[in-house]
């Protein structure tokens, strides 16, 4: 399968282009958001195009057909885009070249942007409008990072109240599920309720373990019969010994590494 | 009744179980008793296997050169002029002018010759293989009278000169050189084969040729040190030195020159019958000199030569401190107690056997009273230390104490640093300086060593000057000082015979040991003004001596070096320099020149008071206000348990510390939701670099915290906007952010996050498909970690070493003044060299330089900025990464069991732990400060940089500007990339060359209202930067210098250039060569 390739510019006074890599988005397990058979894949997005409003990209394509979703991605995947966050707690974006999904309404749309040949490099900047860069882009993130308290406060109380309301749906379920036998009679068994289960960590297991053990070495006897004491003391010659090699080894390396050649 | 379940006992070993041969654990418990610990004794026997050596080669080339002097000479008489025709400068030069040149000796051959040395004794080692030959004189060649002024040295050089004659004059050619030790009027005649004159060079692998009058010839007690040797009569008027005609003035270094001659043969028959058949008293001995010569004190002046040290392990032989049973280890290890316990300078050791003592014979109290340090050889007329000044000697002492400690602390690494890794001289001290005498004389004369003048010869006048000099130190630094050691530039120097023997510039290096806080004392309080002492102090300390009340009420002499009472730092670290200058000024006419102090302007900034210390201070001031204030706040959701500084301005080690005052609020502040300086879209010029100062909030424990990352963001946020609400109500300026809080306090700014205990397991927590919960390091938790535990501890460590009490700080820098400049001198050179980070962790330079300071066990700890730059150079250059860790014990918390389980945690592990490894008490096992960087190539870039740092740095030619040390190479890069100056907001921080105009810092512009929080940690270059890597990373690495530097540095990595596969999953940034797949 290869990719198609659409040469840009970022303005007409540019010198050098820059390279699109597109082919059309095949993969078994197909998602709602990126639909098979509508969506052009792009490789190799730089840093001017990562605009939020992707209006950048939505121009490139749209002599080809109407367009009905762009999802910028670090990497590729098969699944929805991560949801990007609003408002204050939007992280700024990583510095680096990413992949895009172009989804167009009709397939036509992509066979025409997947057809067409570019002879020339196209420019990416519209002549009535600047795209911050260098400097200036960096004081609009300094800008933008500074968010109002109230704006902040009020974003912080939507989140917590659909937070804790999904929260106190869990919860219920849960305890439902406790109470209530399954088809086939079993009854899940949580922490929570009146008669709660163990809790299933692996630290609570690690925990039982050991004080399994603890019980057994109190039950046993050590050093009691002769083969005992006569094991136990083969095991401190065989542990002296066993030091002994490794220190050779160890003065071996050093040797090896000129340790000794003081001068 | 357990019987019916016993398992049947074996009859026979089986196979494959660990066994081990009688003599093993013969062995192994034999090791128990008579060394450390296995290790050390394995560690011993390859040593001494690398620096033992048979030296059969050397006996024989001796063999050889005495053939060719007993062989009759084809001369009757020689004669300095005889000589000098034949191509031989007698080593010598004529002392009285009035002498004749033709004065001559018979050329009889000597009468006998000894093998004495260490190639007798078998203690030879690799460096120093030698053989001492020395020859007697015939009688027929001197006269009875010939002790007298200088006159039998004056023969013995002549017949030195004779015998270098007969061995050109052989049938084997040799190559031939002289040279001296200690003492310049005595010349030796070194002998190689021919072509060897490397060998010559470096007094190594050569046949030492002494002349020693013959046996009986004079009698030893003409030489007691009371005794008169050398007429003053005859020395006024040889050199114009006014003397006084007294018989008494006692020449105990000319008498000790001669008498070491006589009692030769003595030490040697003691030697020989101690040595002979006891292996393992020659190996201590062996290991002993290779420990002297890694410290470059095998010399007799100014350390201990291979002849004193056997005398001294014969000592301790015959006094039975050691037995014929002990091993290596312990008889060095009791030389060692021996040398540090007893002081010779106040009761000295011999070798004599009182029993035998006759009426002339000297005591030991006659010998003290002439000599600093007192070691009597076995004829009891000679002090083996006779040329041994005091201060040296306490050095090695010193050095005796730290090996001791080396063993006991750290027997894991203690052969290496005891014997295989070398202490120079320059490293071992705190600070030095260089004297240069052009008038030794004149000095001596000045000084009151008129005596010392006569006794050692006028053109030998190193020792008794240098002593003189020391001796003036001593007195004026007093307790300021712990140690202090001279370094001769002309230790043992050769000369080729047909040259005259040079003149020796008198030229010497002194290093000093400093008392870490006496000598930062401003006062030296001298005795009462009225009392008789009075009178002396005024006369040594001349003007500078006045009257002062102090607080006790008593009116004493002193001497006011500082008049401030808060004078900074760095001005104090300047006294101990101002005195020693001001002192050999005066006293003396001489200018000491301190090599390394300029050093510490490099950390000057304009606006600072000093090197930065103060206002570090007044950083962590501003925290103890903050913290006031949040404790004050009431009925806050959750309680603040505490506030920890998180900057490294709060551990002192901030290169250049935040000014306060930049950021005060000239109006009261409003109540404006919009409190921050925001950044128009045309900057032409960068504001200035105000980095606020971070600190963490804990808050008490509770378990309503969910167990959601995101409504965990959301919770601290809504934390921050809470306490903004606070604290804007008591007239505070702060701003609330979604992930952090700024406050304007005490002048500063301050940016506040909110911890709590077990954030971190939020990140771990992972359920797999059944609902089954286990806890997994992730990269994010990890971050969180490294943010709320590993940074505030390092940072509280850093601050406070001896207590973990958060809020009792005994910082690092109160216990050691010298850190807060040496730890950030250190990172200004990483800085300056563009390997700052991301190639090389902050964190990983302060705990290297952390570790030079409490945890380096091959130097002494260091009591100044310079000695830990220096340290931590020494460090970068020579530290083997590869087999070592570095431990960084803060608070000595971890105990030597903790050290040796880190040790073989490290042996075991060693390739899947990272290059750099330290380990600190609370991140033993994983590193995590250096896991990913510095790489190895980063490593070597920082090795060879730090070589050439260091070389420039402790030559004998200093620069007299240290910031060639601090410039960029910019050769090694392939594309540079230079930043307009405007934009640079840490411009004020860069080194300018002289002459260039230092901006002055303004005040900040704010686009703004003037009452709002400024631009805060906004700096264009590392937002380049960082988009840079973001996007080039993977194709070439970044390098820039964050203090002001005007230049990125490119280098392309290795691949970088070449054609790769086409891939999906990795970044492109190349151009399609052919669509044809790659095969």
């Amino acid at each position: 399968m290869l990719h198609a390739v659409i040469p840009v510019k970022f303005d007409p006074s540019s010198e050098h282009h820059h390279i699109f890599y597109v082919k059309e988005h095949r993969v078994r397990d197909s998602n709602e958001e990126k639909p098979v058979g509508r969506t052009l894949f792009l490789l190799n997005v730089p840093m001017f195009c990562q605009e939020v409003s992707h209006k950048y990209l939505r121009a490139l394509f749209e002599d080809s057909g109407e367009i009905s979703n762009v999802y910028l991605q670090e990497k590729p995947s098969s699944g929805p885009a991560p949801n990007q966050e609003s408002g204050c707690f939007q992280q700024p974006p990583l510095p680096g070249f990413k992949v895009a999904y172009v989804v167009f309404k009709v397939r036509k749309g992509l066979l025409k942007a997947l057809n067409k040949k570019y002879k020339k490099p196209k420019c990416i900047a519209p002549k009535n409008d600047i795209i911050p860069l260098g400097v200036q882009k960096w004081c609009k993130q300094y800008n933008e990072r500074l968010c109002g308290e109230e704006e902040l406060e009020k974003e912080v109380n939507t989140f917590m109240e659909a937070f804790e309301k999904r929260e106190a749906e869990r919860i219920k379920q849960e305890r439902e599920a406790a109470s209530k036998p399954d088809e086939e009679g079993w009854i899940t068994v949580s922490h929570r309720g009146r008669k709660p289960g163990a809790v299933r960590s692996e630290a609570f297991v690690k925990k039982i373990h050991e004080k399994e053990k603890v019980k057994r070495t109190r039950k046993e006897l050590l050093n009691f019969y002769t083969f005992q004491i006569r094991e136990s003391k083969m095991n401190e010659v065989a542990r002296l010994k066993e030091k002994f090699e490794e220190d050779k080894k160890r003065i071996e390396t050093m040797r090896k590494a000129r340790k000794f050649k003081p001068f | 009744m357990h019987l019916s379940f016993q398992k049947p006992i074996p009859r026979c070993r089986v196979e494959g179980e660990p066994s081990i041969s009688v003599e093993d654990l013969h062995q192994l418990h034999e090791t128990e008793a008579l060394f450390h610990s296995n290790w050390i004794r394995l560690q011993i026997e390859e040593l001494l296997k690398e620096v033992k050596v048979n030296g059969k080669k050397e006996l024989e080339l001796a063999e050889e050169v005495i053939a060719c002097i007993k062989a009759p000479a084809s001369i009757k008489e020689v004669t300095r002029r005889r000589l000098k025709k034949a191509g031989i400068q007698i080593p010598l030069p004529i002392l009285m002018t009035t002498e004749d040149e033709d004065m001559g000796i018979p050329a009889s051959s000597p009468i006998d010759h000894l093998i004495t040395g260490s190639a007798i004794l078998q203690t030879a080692i690799k460096q120093h293989r030698n053989v001492d030959v020395a020859f007697f004189v015939p009688p027929e060649c001197l006269h009875h009278r010939d002790f007298l002024n200088h006159e039998y040295l004056q023969k013995r050089a002549l017949y030195l000169g004779f015998l270098a004659y007969k061995l050109k004059k052989a049938a084997l050619p040799f190559a031939l050189k002289f040279a001296f030790c200690d003492d310049i009027s005595y010349p030796f005649l070194l002998v190689a084969r021919e072509g060897n004159d490397s060998a010559l060079e470096k007094h190594h692998r050569c046949v030492v040729i002494d002349v020693l009058p013959p046996p009986e010839y004079f009698k030893d007690s003409r030489f007691i040190p009371s005794r008169n040797n050398v007429r003053p009569s005859w020395y006024s008027t040889g050199f114009d030195v006014d003397l006084d005609e007294a018989e008494e003035i006692g020449t105990p270094h000319y008498n000790a020159l001669i008498s070491r001659d006589l009692t030769m043969r003595h030490c040697r028959e003691l030697l020989v019958d101690r040595f002979s058949n006891n292996s393992a008293l020659q190996d201590a001995l062996i290991l002993f000199k290779v420990w002297l010569l890694q410290r470059d004190l095998l010399h007799g002046s100014y350390g201990m030569s291979g002849f004193q040290a056997s005398l001294l392990f014969a000592y301790l032989d015959v006094k039975r401190m050691v037995n014929p049973q002990m091993s290596s280890y312990q008889i060095l290890r009791n030389a060692w107690n021996f040398l540090w316990e007893t002081d010779w300078s106040k009761t000295g050791i011999s070798l004599f056997p009182e029993t035998q003592a006759h009426e002339m014979q000297p005591t030991i109290d006659d010998f003290h009273k002439h000599f600093d340090v007192v070691f009597i050889d076995p004829s009891g007329f000679h002090n083996v230390c006779a040329f041994l000044d005091r201060c040296s000697y306490h050095e090695l002492r010193f050095e005796a104490h730290q090996a001791l400690l080396c063993l006991d602390n750290h027997h894991s690494e203690a052969i290496e640093v005891l014997f295989t890794s070398q202490s120079p001289f320059l490293l071992r001290h705190d600070t030095y300086f260089k004297v240069n005498i052009e008038e030794p004389l004149q000095l001596l004369l000045q000084l009151g060593g008129a005596e010392k003048a006569l006794d050692q010869g006028p053109r030998n006048l190193h020792h008794a000057t240098c002593q003189m000099v020391t001796q003036l130190l001593t007195k004026a630094l007093g307790n300021r000082i712990r140690g202090m050691g001279v370094l001769r530039g002309m230790n043992s120097l050769t000369w080729s015979v047909d040259e005259k023997a040079p003149e020796f510039s008198c030229t010497f290096i002194v290093g000093l040991r400093l008392d870490p806080t006496e000598q930062l004392r401003i006062i030296d309080k001298g005795p009462a003004a009225d009392s008789h002492q009075a009178l002396e102090f005024r006369e040594f300390w001349g003007e500078r001596s006045e009257w002062r009340r102090f607080p006790d009420g008593s009116t004493c002499e002193a001497v006011v070096w500082v008049e401030e009472r808060d004078a900074v730092l760095c001005q104090r670290r300047v006294i101990l320099p101002n005195i020693v200058t001001y002192i050999l000024e005066k006293k003396a006419g001489l200018q000491p020149c301190f090599f390394l102090l300029p050093l510490q302007d490099i950390l000057k900034n304009p606006p600072y008071r000093g090197t930065g210390e103060e206002e570090s201070l007044a950083a962590i001031q501003g925290l103890g206000e903050l913290r006031k204030k949040l404790l004050e706040l009431s009925d806050l959701p959750l309680k603040i348990s505490s506030l920890q500084g998180v900057s490294p301005v709060f551990a002192y080690s901030e290169v250049f510390p935040p000014l306060p005052g930049l950021a005060e609020p000239s109006i009261p502040v409003s109540m404006k939701s919009s409190s921050c300086a925001t950044l128009t879209g045309n900057l032409l010029q960068a504001p200035d670099w105000l980095p606020p100062l971070k600190a963490l909030i804990r808050l008490e424990t509770s378990g309503k915290w969910p167990d959601d990352v995101e409504a965990i963001r959301r919770l601290k946020a809504a934390f921050y906007v809470e306490l903004s609400k606070r604290l804007r109500k008591s007239r505070c300026l702060c701003h609330a952010l979604p992930d952090r809080l700024w406050i304007v306090l005490a002048r500063f700014v301050f940016e506040l996050r909110v911890t709590f205990a077990g954030e971190a397991t939020v990140h771990q927590k992972e359920r797999d498909s059944t609902g089954f919960l286990r806890l997994r390091e992730t990269p994010e938790s990890r971050a969180v970690t490294k943010d709320t535990v590993a940074k505030p501890y390092l940072s509280s460590a850093l601050h406070s070493s001896r207590t973990r009490s958060r809020f009792f700080f005994l910082s690092l820098q109160v216990e050691h003044l010298c850190w807060s400049t040496g730890v950030r001198l250190c990172k200004r050179w990483v800085a300056s060299h563009m390997l700052g980070p991301p190639h090389v962790p902050w964190e990983v330079v302060e705990l290297l330089s952390a570790h030079c300071l409490i945890s380096s066990h091959q130097f002494p700890t260091p009591a100044s900025p310079e000695a830990i730059f220096l340290r931590f150079l020494q460090l970068l250059s020579y530290h083997d990464w590869e087999t070592s860790p570095i431990l960084v014990n803060f608070n000595s918390t971890l105990s030597k069991e903790d050290v040796r389980e880190i040790r073989n945690h490290f042996d075991k592990q060693r390739a899947t732990l990272p290059p750099v490894f330290i380990a600190t008490p609370l991140d033993r096992y994983a590193s995590e400060w250096s896991r990913e960087v510095p790489t190895p190539m980063i490593l070597r870039r920082l090795a060879s940089l730090a070589q050439s740092a260091l070389a420039l740095l402790t030559s004998s030619s200093v620069p007299s500007d240290f910031k060639v040390l601090f410039y960029p190479i910019l050769d090694a890069f392939d594309v540079l990339i230079w930043l307009r100056h405007s934009q640079l907001p840490r411009r004020r921080e860069a080194l300018l060359d002289e002459g260039t105009s230092i901006c002055t810092p303004q005040p900040l512009q704010s686009s703004q209202d003037s009452y709002c929080i400024p631009i805060v940690e906004f700096d264009p270059v590392q937002c380049y930067l960082e988009e840079l890597r973001g996007l080039y990373g993977e194709l070439a690495l970044f390098f820039h210098d964050e203090h002001g530097g005007d230049v990125i540095g490119v280098l392309w990595k290795p691949d970088a250039w070449k054609p790769t596969e086409f891939k999906v999953l990795c970044p492109l940034l190349r151009s399609v060569k052919s669509m044809e797949p790659m095969q």
